[in-house]
């Protein structure tokens, strides 16, 4: 994927004439008072009633016309990633992309059920009530609407690289959507944001980066934040034009992102600033003033251009709108927000209530933390008979297999990730079959852990199979917001309805002299993280399976392989690289009486040879291969059926002490595991330090046979033959 | 007509805080927006403002006292 080059970028300031403003069609204007008046209607019943909302208010009031401006020059199609500051561009988002084309905003008595459907499902959400975009689960600064194009997060700079990963489905799919994301001046300064832009410049996406300059971050101006206050100069250092405008102005913002939207769809990412002002604090109805860190004169003089009261005055002088016809719109939205707030609230002697029925079921507090598993798999596909007439394979030409037979099965799976497509199949040389047979699927990331994971989040919501590759494990702690703050919460604050398929594969690279940060074992920090699996299959069979199961599922899947496996063989089973291995069937390895141990990875290749040895001295172990590791998948009922015969239990990993799985499935596996046991349960893992570089002092660390043969004799609890 | 001026709502983080000073006394005729008392929270010191121009007829809640979100701190006659 590449982006054509262009010129030095331009950064211009686009200013509305009379001329174009008189040329507006009547309608436009019409439907910018509708949705600034329903944005402040609303915010200001929230602010007016923040007694029934659970949680803080991060109103847009003053922002209203950037929303505005912006959402009527997008498709209903186009999506719109946003802040926790956010109920301006929702709503307007939601409004415009509902409003039918043939409504007349001067005719028409009230709005549609169609356009006031999305309002009042917003407000149900930010009251935290089972009507709510969400369900209650995001509120007011996690919101998500599919056919809208909206979706939300409170974490600064969260939104924008979703908002690239929709604008590359777009570009991949051809279908000349935009992606935009909305954030404000604070934002500008985080990684995601430079993540994200790199990303879209490199690709050439279809992505509008809309910075909404409100001028403060909490109570920090951008003079203080960035030494400078002109942030659209920020887009030269991607190579990409950028427009300022007047975020106070509707129409203004409107020619902006127009001409942003053609220049993004046509050629690739474009910066607009809208120069906008919050009237209120960060959070609550008080002005910043009362905060002391601005003035009341700097208030009075942007109040003096009020989007909601000087905007629409401003049209009456112009002669373009009667009094009557802006006084007939405001009051379509001002019934909107009383239809949305009766709908959802009752008068009582105190003021409005919320009708307890209307909260969502506390039974539902745990529903859509994962999807609905897998579908129903013909027994040909999960048969584990090794194939008799297939030839030994080796653990590396399983993962090389797989990745490009699911980049064939599916046309829409992209594989993500830095060098992948290089080198004839990245640096590992696991995508060979891949970019051999299917290398437009194949796209080389820049170095942005955290910009292309939130890229496959978005492109996973607009439908499309993105699978990632960290290099190296510990380099998705570069990614952790997205990987943890937004795809493993993104079904579950959204709603727990949509599906979030994202394969991400990494590879454990202890051994190799690459030191402590190159070494880690990710399954302990993923697993810490419900919404996402995780899975650490062992032999060629395994990988395969897993790899499609993780393809199957709706999930977010982490895929653990090792490089110490690399050279191991084995046979496919019938279903060659179709084989699947679903979620929570472990492997019997070796079945035994005496103890039972659960390992994986290259700790149960170490395993084997101790438990062989034992074997030879009368201690007969079970060795169980979970496959999967997190709490939703991992194999509960099997290993405590093994312990219900054994009475005893080791668990055996290679990762670092701390950051291993062993205690944690010791605790899920209780209370039914204590009353089975004859002895203690034991642990076997590497030592509690970050692998070393020397040679002898990596050996040490990682997981070594005396500990294991140790463990399992004290475990089976008899005296050797 | 009187007209009860509440503590108002500071943010998320609280539902309680200070009055801290009171800038106005009763009989007093003040201006709408002009600063009648600091408020102190553990986070910051905000101003209270006149909601509308008015003369002061009551202060019910005493300086160094705390009271909670929507506590009626004093009353007002709108002029």
């Amino acid at each position: 994927m590449t982006a054509e080059a262009t010129a030095a970028p331009e950064l211009t300031r686009y200013q509305l004439t009379e001329a174009e403003l008189a040329g507006t069609p009547r309608r436009r204007l019409g439907l910018a008072i509708l949705s600034i008046q329903t944005i402040r209607r609303f915010e200001k019943w929230l602010l007016d009633n923040a007694g029934l909302v659970h949680g803080p208010l991060h109103s847009s009031i003053g922002q209203e016309a950037t929303a505005t401006g912006a959402a009527l020059a997008l498709r209903s199609s186009d999506w719109l990633t946003s802040t926790h500051r956010a109920h301006h561009d929702v709503v307007a988002k939601l409004l415009l992309a509902a409003t039918p084309a043939d409504f007349d905003p001067f005719a028409a008595d009230a709005v549609t059920e169609g356009m006031a459907d999305p309002v009042q499902r917003t407000l149900a959400e930010i009251m935290g009530l089972e009507q709510g975009l969400c369900h209650g689960r995001g509120g007011s600064m996690h919101l998500w609407d599919r056919q809208g194009g909206v979706m939300t997060t409170a974490i600064v700079g969260g939104g924008i690289p979703p908002a690239g990963g929709y604008a590359l489905a777009s570009k991949l799919r051809g279908t000349g959507d935009v992606g935009v994301a909305a954030f404000g001046d604070g934002a500008s300064q985080i990684g995601a944001f430079h993540e994200a832009a790199a990303l879209a410049r490199a690709w050439g996406l279809p992505l509008i980066l809309l910075l909404e300059n409100n001028h403060y971050s909490v109570a920090t101006s951008v003079q203080e934040t960035a030494g400078f206050t002109r942030l659209a100069t920020r887009a030269r250092g991607y190579d990409m034009p950028a427009i300022v405008v007047d975020g106070m102005d509707p129409i203004a913002t409107y020619e902006a992102m127009a001409r942003a939207r053609e220049h993004a769809v046509a050629h690739g990412p474009v910066l607009v600033e809208a120069i906008t002002y919050r009237y209120y604090h960060q959070n609550g109805p008080l002005p910043g003033s009362a905060f002391k860190y601005r003035s009341k004169d700097e208030e009075r003089d942007w109040r003096a251009r009020d989007p909601a009261v000087a905007w629409p005055r401003s049209l009456l002088e112009a002669g373009l709108l009667t009094a009557d016809e802006v006084q007939h719109v405001q009051g379509l939205a001002n019934a909107l927000v009383a239809r949305c707030v009766a709908a959802l609230t009752v008068e009582t002697e105190d003021g409005p209530a919320i009708p307890p029925e209307l909260y969502p079921p506390v039974e539902d507090a745990h529903r859509g933390m994962l999807g609905p598993g897998l579908p129903d798999l013909a027994p040909e596909l999960v048969d584990e008979t090794p194939d008799p007439g297939a030839e030994p394979m080796t653990y590396t030409e399983a993962i090389q297999g797989v990745i490009g037979r699911a980049l064939e099965r599916e046309p829409e799976a992209i594989f993500l990730g830095e060098e992948v497509g290089h080198l004839g199949g990245g640096v590992m040389g696991l995508t060979k079959a891949a970019v051999a047979s299917r290398p437009a699927q194949v796209l080389s990331t820049p170095i942005c852990e955290n910009g292309f994971s939130g890229a496959a989040l978005g492109a996973a919501l607009a439908g499309m199979h993105p699978i990632i590759e960290f290099m190296y494990p510990d380099f998705t702690l570069e990614a952790t917001d997205q990987l943890f703050n937004h795809i493993a919460k993104s079904r579950y604050m959204y709603g727990g309805d949509h599906d979030v398929p994202i394969v991400a594969r990494t590879q454990i690279s202890r051994g190799r002299g690459y030191g402590p940060q190159h070494s880690c074992d990710p399954a302990g920090l993923f697993t810490s993280y419900p919404g996402w699996r995780v899975a650490a299959p062992t032999t060629p069979a395994d990988y395969v399976g897993c790899w499609n199961a993780a393809m199957l599922s709706r999930d977010p899947v982490l895929i653990i392989d090792d490089h110490r496996l690399a050279k191991t063989t084995g046979v496919l089973p019938s279903a060659g690289f179709d084989h699947v291995v679903p979620m929570g069937k472990p492997r019997l390895v070796r079945p035994g009486r005496d103890v039972t141990v659960v390992t994986w990875g290259y700790a149960s290749t170490r395993v084997a040879e101790v438990v062989a040895e034992l074997a030879g001295r009368g201690i007969e172990a079970e060795v169980l291969d979970p496959r999967w590791l997190d709490e939703a998948s991992f194999p509960r009922a099997a290993v405590l059926e093994s312990v219900g015969r054994t009475g005893a239990i080791v668990i055996a990993e290679d990762a670092q002490h701390t950051l291993s799985m062993g205690a944690r499935l010791l605790d899920h596996l209780q209370p039914d595991l204590h009353p089975l046991l004859r002895t203690a349960p034991r642990r076997v893992t590497g030592l509690d330090a970050y692998s070393p570089v020397s040679k002898p002092l990596e050996t040490y660390v990682h997981i070594q046979d005396d500990d294991i043969r140790a463990a399992i004799v004290a475990a089976a609890g008899k005296d050797e033959a | 007509m009187s007209t009860p001026i509440k503590m108002p709502n500071l943010g998320a983080e609280t539902d309680e805080a200070r009055v801290g000073n009171w800038l106005k006394g009763v009989g007093d005729t003040v201006m709408e927006g002009e600063i009648i008392a600091e408020i102190e929270t553990e986070k910051a010191n905000v101003d209270l403002e006149m909601p509308a121009t008015g003369r002061l007829t009551e202060i019910l809640i005493e300086a160094g006292t705390d009271a909670k979100v929507g506590t009626v701190l004093a009353r007002y006659d709108e002029a």
